[in-house]
């Protein structure tokens, strides 16, 4: 199996990028990381950098991909934001989702909170991807509103759970370790990203893309086409499994 | 009491020269935990020295504080929601960040005011918190309240091992559901019910502290939920930003509590419960419930809000064993949880700018006129019925709907409903004898106080304005529902919509209730009180409405603003003037009002036309004439409240404040506060007794 990845991470109409998104490949393991800093003032970009480079620096030194190594990590993430938190005095700040992937050999695991999601596409359609801590996912879970409705709903931006340690039972795990295919493509995106491009587009510019890199920049120009003037930071990590 | 002997880390006076406190082992001069904290020894309002910090939450901090007049003990609590505001560190005063999380702050600012004037209402109950003071300084608010010396509920379980007796927490929550009661009998929730939100003093008496509004309020635009809910004990309603909250939503929290302290644990989150409920029942974890009560504890703790109690006695009662759980009042028929029902049933907003249509072309501070701040039920009064709020409130009411209080003495129909005057001025207040019926500020319900009483108390929740009273009846457009007039007894039962279509200006007089048609281009028409004999009276679009000896005066909307007027059998239609006018007041012969074509300033001429002439100069707004006296605001000075005689002298200045919508009553002034987001306040003729307006007569 040969993996590559590409990433973009961009402020759109805001001043600060708050999202965050970085990937290590050594040896035969890869570790792809995603997140997106909630609001407040001043924390949202220090926690999802904070969060991000943390597993980064457990992975280079001890690389894995098994569920158990990825909770490990986790755990020593959710160690420093608490512990930025504390010495800052800053309780209630300093928030953000994580979606976060491992790969070694032809096996990946994945782990995800918040609304920033993971897709997986396999012979070029989607065959998975994560459900959202936020409220209209709860909603479309018990029928109320469609799933559909998710992208458009009123309180799309109400999150349920936010990367923390006393949020870390929250965090979804994948089941079991994922066999890997070739063509297998993972995209890992912030809610600005998949807020404007949908399933269908994401399906539709992989078939027009050979590489991660197209790929990427097809749908950041489907993007751009839809948003609004001071639409949201996005952010979007593309991983190729050949 | 020597202030530099008070220790600030437990306000008990220590040794001389001792730095640690021999009581609590506080060392003077030790810095605050965190930067963001005021430093002890920090005087507020010049009488308040603030210690050490009690406890910090999303959105506030409370300080221990000493009270130097009074040499008293207190807790501080000062808003101060971190993701919108900091503090340089040694400093007092609290920045806002800009843009939009300074408007949040402003916001969040508003309600935590809002509340603290709300719960100071209750000083003295022996459940609720004890708010003795409040005010701003620092750039943000505070407010004072007495200290507390005991634990939280949640100290006390975890004392006490975990879990405790069936009785013991009936014991605890109980005093905590007759607070809520009456909390909720004045249109307040509580949102923030949970073990540690309800102290235990020494003397065993139970406290419910910590109103979560402001906090609710800073939350709703924000992506993390965490700050402004607690997971478990927030029913579904409270995640959705348009779920409808009522007390229900407080009846969930009490009845999660009540199941946390009987089972030893939490219930699982509300979201978690919408599929699949994992919610087990307390007998399955040991809890010693009667199978009533069980059943009781269950319906409290419904995921959906029509699945719940909708009152807290309801729920008391099955608790009590007064009522068994399966018969209690059903669920009202309109969906409370569903996002579609929620989306419908929120409420419209009407700017104000549109009721008076001839002022809108008058901006004032760019604010607009907002008269209708959402209530604190949010956009929701829509939904609870008038029979609820008097099940909440503290009007009994018997098994067939007729109430069981006092009132219930026939009176006789009055001629008038309300007058003129407050009519055009959104008629927010009507009086009958020693009685006053009101819209409140809470969401706009209609209450009703006594003369020479403090006492105010709910007579429908719906958002009234408009109101006339006679006879047993109150009459009002609810802006709950598209403005129709409705009526309602004066001890609220029996309410009904009389008007398919919205109406303005409601004026009643002599049985019949005129009113221009929102559905028809706010053309005049007529219907009598008993919501028979509707007509119309004239095919001009107008606005305002006075009405004296049977001709109902009126500004004719497809005549550039000239007054006109039409005989109540529609008989004979008369144009007055030829001026752009506004404001009209009819009053014993004379049209009073503001003339657009000359600087708005107020003019009087007779009912014919003729006599015209100036009063004053003034550009003038809200004009109510009663009693001799104009009332008016002033454009050049900032929309202060003045009155000058209708002969034009006496000019004086009542209340500085920007004010909008006269109304006058014999001893009151009512109006709305421009500066405090349309707050209605009362003031007395000479100016003098500023008070909210439900705070009694």
């Amino acid at each position: 199996m040969k993996l590559t990845a590409s990433k973009l991470s961009k402020p759109g109409g805001r001043k600060v990028n708050e999202d965050y998104a970085d990937y290590c490949l050594l040896d035969r393991f890869g570790c792809y990381l995603m997140a997106d800093g909630l609001g407040g003032h001043r924390g949202g970009d220090i926690a999802s950098k904070a969060v991000v480079d943390n597993i980064i620096n457990s992975f280079k030194a001890s690389p894995g991909a098994s569920t158990e190594i990825l909770k490990n990590y986790l755990q020593n993430a959710a160690c420093l934001i608490d512990k930025i938190r504390s010495s800052e005095g800053q309780e209630s700040s300093l928030k953000t989702t994580l979606v976060a992937v491992l790969t070694g050999g032809n096996v990946a695991c994945w782990a995800h909170i918040g609304d920033s999601r993971l897709y997986l596409f396999r012979s070029g359609k989607l065959c998975f991807q994560t459900r959202d801590h936020s409220v209209p996912q709860h909603l479309a879970d018990s029928g109320s509103i469609s799933a559909d409705q998710i992208r458009f709903h009123e309180d799309r931006n109400r999150l349920t759970a936010s990367f923390d340690s006393s949020n870390f039972d929250k965090i979804r795990y994948s089941d079991n370790e994922l066999q890997l295919q070739p063509g297998d493509r993972f995209l890992l995106c912030s809610d600005g990203f998949w807020e404007y491009v949908y399933e269908s587009e994401m399906e539709a510019c992989l078939d027009q893309s050979k590489t991660v890199d197209s790929w990427l920049k097809n749908m950041e120009n489907i993007l751009h086409e839809k948003a609004d003037e001071g639409h949201d930071n996005y952010s979007a990590l593309a991983i190729n499994v050949s | 009491m020597e202030l530099n002997r008070l220790c600030m880390g437990c306000m008990t006076e220590k040794p001389d020269d001792e730095a640690k406190c021999p009581h609590c082992g506080f060392v003077e001069g030790t810095a605050p935990e965190s930067p963001l904290y005021l430093p002890p020894r920090t005087v507020l309002e010049k009488k308040y020295l603030v210690g050490r910090v009690l406890g910090q939450g999303g959105f506030g901090i409370t300080y221990l504080a000493w009270d130097i007049n009074l040499n008293v003990k207190l807790a501080i609590k000062e808003y101060f929601p971190q993701e919108l505001a900091s503090r340089a560190a040694g400093h007092s005063q609290v920045s806002a960040y800009s843009g939009s999380m300074g408007s949040q702050y402003d916001y969040g600012l508003d309600k935590f005011l809002q509340e603290a004037r709300t719960l100071a209402q209750f000083e003295g109950h022996p459940n609720i918190v004890s708010v003795r003071d409040f005010f701003k300084a620092n750039g943000t608010a505070y407010f004072v309240m007495s200290y507390v010396e005991g634990i939280t509920v949640k100290e006390h379980l975890a004392n006490a091992g975990g879990v405790l007796p069936v009785d013991q927490a009936r014991g605890i929550l109980m005093p905590v559901m007759d607070a809520l009661k009456e909390v909720h009998s004045v249109n307040i929730l509580h949102r923030d019910i949970s073990p540690d939100n309800i102290f235990i003093n020494k003397k065993g008496q139970v406290i419910l502290i910590d109103f979560g509004a402001a906090r609710q309020a800073i939350g709703e635009k924000g992506r993390s939920l965490s700050i402004i809910l607690k997971p478990g004990y927030a029913p579904e309603e409270q995640y959705r930003s348009k779920g409808v909250q009522g007390p229900w939503t407080d009846i969930y929290a009490i009845a999660a509590t009540y199941y946390h302290l009987v089972t030893g644990k939490q219930p699982p989150e509300a979201l978690e419960r919408l599929v699949d409920d994992p919610l087990e029942p307390p007998s399955k974890l040991g809890a010693a419930l009667s199978e009533d009560e069980e059943k009781a504890l269950l319906k409290a703790l419904a995921v959906r809000a029509d699945d719940r109690f909708q009152s807290i006695q309801d729920f008391q009662d099955v608790l009590m064993g007064k009522s068994k759980a399966g018969v209690i009042a059903p669920a009202p028929a309109v969906g409370k949880t569903t996002a579609d029902n929620a989306v419908k049933s929120e409420k419209k907003p009407i700017p104000l700018g549109l009721i008076i249509g001839v002022i809108a072309a008058l901006v004032i501070g760019g604010g607009g006129y907002g008269l209708w701040a959402s209530g604190v039920f949010g956009g929701s009064e829509a939904d609870v019925s008038a029979d609820q709020a008097v099940e909440t409130g503290p009007v009994v009411v018997s098994e067939n709907g007729a109430a069981a209080e006092e009132d219930s003495s026939p009176a006789e129909a009055n001629y008038w409903g309300n007058s003129g005057g407050n009519i055009i001025n959104g008629g927010f207040a009507a009086t009958q004898g020693e009685q006053i019926f009101f819209r409140s500020n809470q969401g706009g319900s209609l209450q009703k106080g006594t003369t020479g009483s403090g006492e105010t108390r709910a007579i429908s929740v719906d958002s009234a304005w408009f109101i006339n009273v006679s006879g047993d009846n109150v009459y009002y457009s609810n802006r709950d529902d598209n403005n129709r007039i409705y009526r309602v007894s004066r001890n609220g039962s029996n309410r009904e919509s009389l008007t398919d279509n919205g109406a303005w200006f409601v004026t009643l007089v002599d049985g019949w209730l005129y009113y221009l048609d929102e559905a028809d281009n706010y053309r005049l028409y007529r219907i009598s009180t008993g919501g028979e004999g509707r007509t119309r009276l004239s095919e001009d679009s107008a606005w305002y409405i006075c009405i004296e000896d049977d001709w109902i005066y009126y500004v004719n909307r497809d005549d550039g603003d000239k007054i006109y007027r039409v005989s109540s059998d529609a008989g004979q239609k008369e144009k007055i003037n030829d001026s752009s006018s506004c404001c009209i007041n009819v009053v014993d012969g004379w049209i009073y009002y503001s003339n657009e074509d000359d600087g708005s300033g107020i003019y009087k001429m007779k009912i014919d036309g003729s006599e015209n002439e100036k009063v004053i100069d003034q550009p003038a707004w809200f004009i109510n004439v009663a009693d001799g006296w104009i009332y008016y605001a002033d454009e050049d000075d900032d929309f202060s409240l003045n009155k000058v005689r209708t002969d034009g002298t006496g000019r004086i200045k009542l209340v500085a404040e920007a004010v909008r919508y006269i109304n006058v009553l014999d001893e009151w002034i009512i109006y709305m506060d421009q500066a405090e987001q349309d707050t209605i306040y009362k003031v007395q003729h000479d100016g003098s007794g500023r008070n909210l307006l439900e705070s009694g007569f």
